[in-house]
């Protein structure tokens, strides 16, 4: 990524990868009671699943 | 069919200062301890005042202190990997990764299902998506 600024494109099956690996690490912290920072690793998993749903409800 | 995401070099100035962040999750949580009823909106908000504080430079531990039971249904939910009736919360909705969770579906699995209309989200203020308990524990008894 060579542009500081600017917009990625992932398919729907690299964003679920994403996602599912920031819910394991969600899950970790929350196992090490690190709850603040698994809740901001849950927030940035709501904000990538929200995306994923699609707008055409 | 394909996601974009827009990234920058670093996190777009925010209005307040570091004073303002604790002050707002200072009140956020005290609106939260108030309602008490632990309604998905107004833990949205606290959740939301978590974000920025951090994002302002306060340390996890200091809104660890700020904040009393953060994340106390998260952690029961994610240990037991299970949905009952005993820990919905009252009157209250799921935020999509904690639905997820409580799914016990693959994350594509999910998200094909929320397109596919097959599960439908409730439309909250401010185009927020949460989940009933209800919806979610059919989806898992029907698996």
């Amino acid at each position: 990524m060579g542009d500081p600024e600017g917009s990625a494109t992932f398919s729907l099956d690299e964003l679920a990868v994403i996602i599912e690996d920031l819910m394991r690490v969600a899950d970790d912290l929350l196992a090490g009671g690190d709850e603040v920072n698994a809740l901001l690793v849950d927030q940035v998993a709501n904000t990538l699943l929200h995306r994923a749903f699609g707008s055409g409800q | 069919m394909y996601v974009m995401l827009t990234y920058m070099s670093e996190p777009k100035p925010q209005p307040s200062d570091f004073g303002d962040a604790r002050r707002r999750l200072v009140e956020a949580e005290a609106e939260y301890q108030r309602a008490r009823s632990e309604d998905y909106v107004t833990r949205l908000i606290r959740d939301s005042a978590i974000v920025d504080a951090h994002r302002a430079g306060l340390s996890s531990r200091e809104i660890s202190q700020l904040v009393g039971d953060i994340g106390q249904p998260n952690v029961v939910r994610a240990r037991r990997r299970a949905i009952t009736r005993r820990e919905v919360i009252p009157a209250g909705l799921l935020s999509p990764a904690d639905a997820l969770r409580a799914s016990g579906l693959s994350v594509a699995r999910f998200i094909s299902l929320v397109r596919g209309h097959q599960l439908q989200p409730v439309e909250l203020a401010g185009g927020v998506r949460a989940f009933r308990p209800e919806d979610i524990e059919h989806l898992r008894a029907s698996a």
